[in-house]
């Protein structure tokens, strides 16, 4: 448990680079611009699983919009394998907090999207596989015609994960994803991620404001401070993976020691936010 | 991966009924009544309204207020099927053989094509001020204050430009019929969500896209409630119209209802009133069903 971000051995490249980057967004109707992020520096390296944590509110989906390209920094840069990110890319995929699967499309047609938008160089079979077997992954095989609205909220989800891992992207952008479903169904799905991206190799970046969920899926964990948010501090968390396929993780000798730090600082956030914002 | 029993069933009926667990029931009463009771019910509804109505006409005795049921349902039946009016007495008594249908069917006419008309320009309309600031800003102080105003207000005016003809038929039916289009389809397009369209744009979505795939289906649903919303206000429109304007003869149902009125014929009043009922019920319901298989993932139904 480190408190400094140091590179362990089985870490990559760098392969997100945030350097005292400035960022926020616009309040249309009060037209106001509200800062969410400042002077962040914060590296994600190829292959890791990075959480970020942190009050509500402090700016953590920001961060991960402006990783996807939907937002442009103010000041500062944001870079991808070594170019500035200028827009969305094919690279890097999102798992929507609400889901955002399209209301009006069966399960099938909204994991296909992403083949509809980009050219991946797939045929039109091969597309079909994919997305075939990637409804299998996550476990809706007999559901595929079946529409968002005849689904539980955590089948839902599923439809968000498959259609951002379809196309099999380097980077998987996770915005609170199981944030509004039950503990249980959340337990079974951050289980299901886990296996699904260490098959497929990918780097993640995911936000929670659950403690347990951090360390339980984290390889690194980004503690950050209410709004302007900024990076408070980084720790590392090695226990071994697969954590959640089996056995209870939270009877590892290193949770509770890990998980006390955690709160002490998230919980020292969430107060001062208090204190700022309400 | 495979244990998705770990999941909620779904709340879809067809996918549970693809599971084994159907098994054929015997037809009891009890079962032929549960599908049998909604037609019954409303029969046994409508045969005690028609019934008081019979009863209660025949208490009041004034046939030219409100007439017995079996007379209207008499005039009814001339007017729409024939048989049995007095033709020696034409110029003074409307009740003729085929009198409803032929002005069901003028009526007809003209809301249909205002309405046809007020959908055609009101979804462009509604589709270009919820995508551009510029033109809601341009086009938004008309469009709420026409919106606002009592339509009928404007008649006076339109008279002098149309005349009493079917042009100022079709005008009020579009005055009263394109607003709700226009203000339904701007507002789907302007709450269409935003991460919806954040989850496009991250799967690389042009502008373009984003509004094919995202605003206009989000937005279709709201467009239906908007003709919804114009069908039973074009109907007030055309039916206004038709008082006000005063053919010699067949000039729609409004004005046969009013002119039955004023000659105090109860019972003809009464039979054109009811076809003008049962087209409403009919238009309404229709939509009604029309949306929930557009939009089954939208909750029915406001009215």
């Amino acid at each position: 448990m480190s408190t400094q971000p140091t590179v362990n051995s089985s870490r990559g490249d760098p392969l997100v680079v945030a350097e005292n980057m400035t960022v926020g967004y616009e309040l249309e109707r009060e037209r106001k611009l509200l800062t969410a992020l400042t002077d962040i520096n914060l590296t994600v390296h190829e292959g890791e699983f990075l959480v970020l944590v942190g009050p509500s509110g402090c700016g953590k989906t920001t961060f991960i919009n402006a990783v996807a390209g939907l937002l442009q920094p103010w000041e500062g840069t944001i870079t991808y394998d070594g170019q500035p990110i200028k827009g969305t890319s094919q690279d890097r995929s999102m798992v929507f907090q609400d889901y955002a699967v399209m209301p009006w499309r069966t399960v099938e047609q909204n994991v296909k999207m992403p083949f509809e938008f980009r050219d991946t160089g797939l045929s039109a079979s091969q597309i079909e596989d994919q997305v075939k077997s990637m409804i299998g992954n996550v476990g809706l095989q007999g559901f595929e015609n079946s529409f968002p609205h005849e689904l539980s909220g955590g089948m839902r989800q599923r439809v968000g994960i498959a259609r951002a891992m379809v196309t099999q992207p380097r980077l998987l952008l996770a915005d609170e994803p199981f944030g509004a479903l039950d503990a249980m169904t959340r337990e079974v799905l951050q289980a299901q991620l886990e296996t699904l991206v260490m098959d497929a190799g990918q780097t993640v970046v995911f936000i929670t404001h659950s403690i347990d969920e951090a360390i339980s899926l984290g390889d690194r964990v980004a503690v950050i401070s209410h709004r302007p948010g900024t990076v408070r501090e980084i720790i590392d968390v090695d226990i071994e993976r697969p954590r959640l396929a089996e056995g209870e993780i939270t009877r590892h000798p290193e949770y509770g020691a890990l998980r006390e730090h955690l709160w002490g600082l998230v919980k020292d956030e969430a107060l001062g936010a208090k204190g700022a914002v309400v | 991966m495979t244990d998705q029993l770990t999941e909620h069933e779904s709340t879809d009926g067809a996918s549970i009924a693809s599971q084994p667990r159907l098994r054929d029931a015997n037809w009891t009463f009890e079962r032929i009544w549960r599908r049998a009771r909604y037609p019954v019910i409303t029969l046994i509804n409508l045969s005690i309204f028609a019934l008081l109505w019979e009863w209660g006409a025949t208490i009041y005795d004034n046939a030219n207020f409100i007439p017995t049921f079996s007379d209207m349902a008499g005039a009814f039946k001339i007017g729409w099927i024939g048989g049995g009016a007095d033709s020696t007495n034409e110029t003074f008594d409307l009740l003729q053989d085929f009198v409803i249908a032929k002005n069901f069917w003028v009526t007809i006419q003209v809301y249909g094509v205002g309405l046809i008309a007020s959908i055609l320009v009101g979804i462009p309309i509604g589709l270009v001020m919820g995508g551009s600031r510029w033109a809601d800003a341009i086009l938004s102080p008309y469009v709420w204050t026409f919106s606002s105003l009592p339509r009928i207000a404007l008649f006076p005016i339109l008279v002098l430009f149309l005349g009493l003809g079917n042009e100022i038929k079709y005008a009020l039916v579009i005055l009263t019929a394109i607003f709700p289009v226009i203000i339904n389809t701007w507002a789907g397009v302007k709450t269409t969500e935003q991460s919806l369209i954040n989850a496009a744009r991250v799967f690389g979505a042009s502008r373009r896209q984003i509004y094919q795939k995202v605003v206009l289906p989000y937005t279709l649903p709201f467009v239906v409630s908007g003709i919804q919303l114009a069908l039973s206000r074009g109907l007030v429109g055309v039916v206004i119209a038709e008082f006000l304007t005063g053919a010699s003869k067949d000039g729609g149902l409004g004005w046969l209802i009013f002119r039955a009125a004023r000659g105090f014929n109860g019972a003809l009043t009464y039979a054109a009133l009811m076809s003008l009922a049962v087209l409403a019920l009919v238009l309404v319901q229709g939509t009604r069903s029309m949306e929930a298989k557009i939009a089954p993932w939208r909750q029915v139904s406001k009215t």
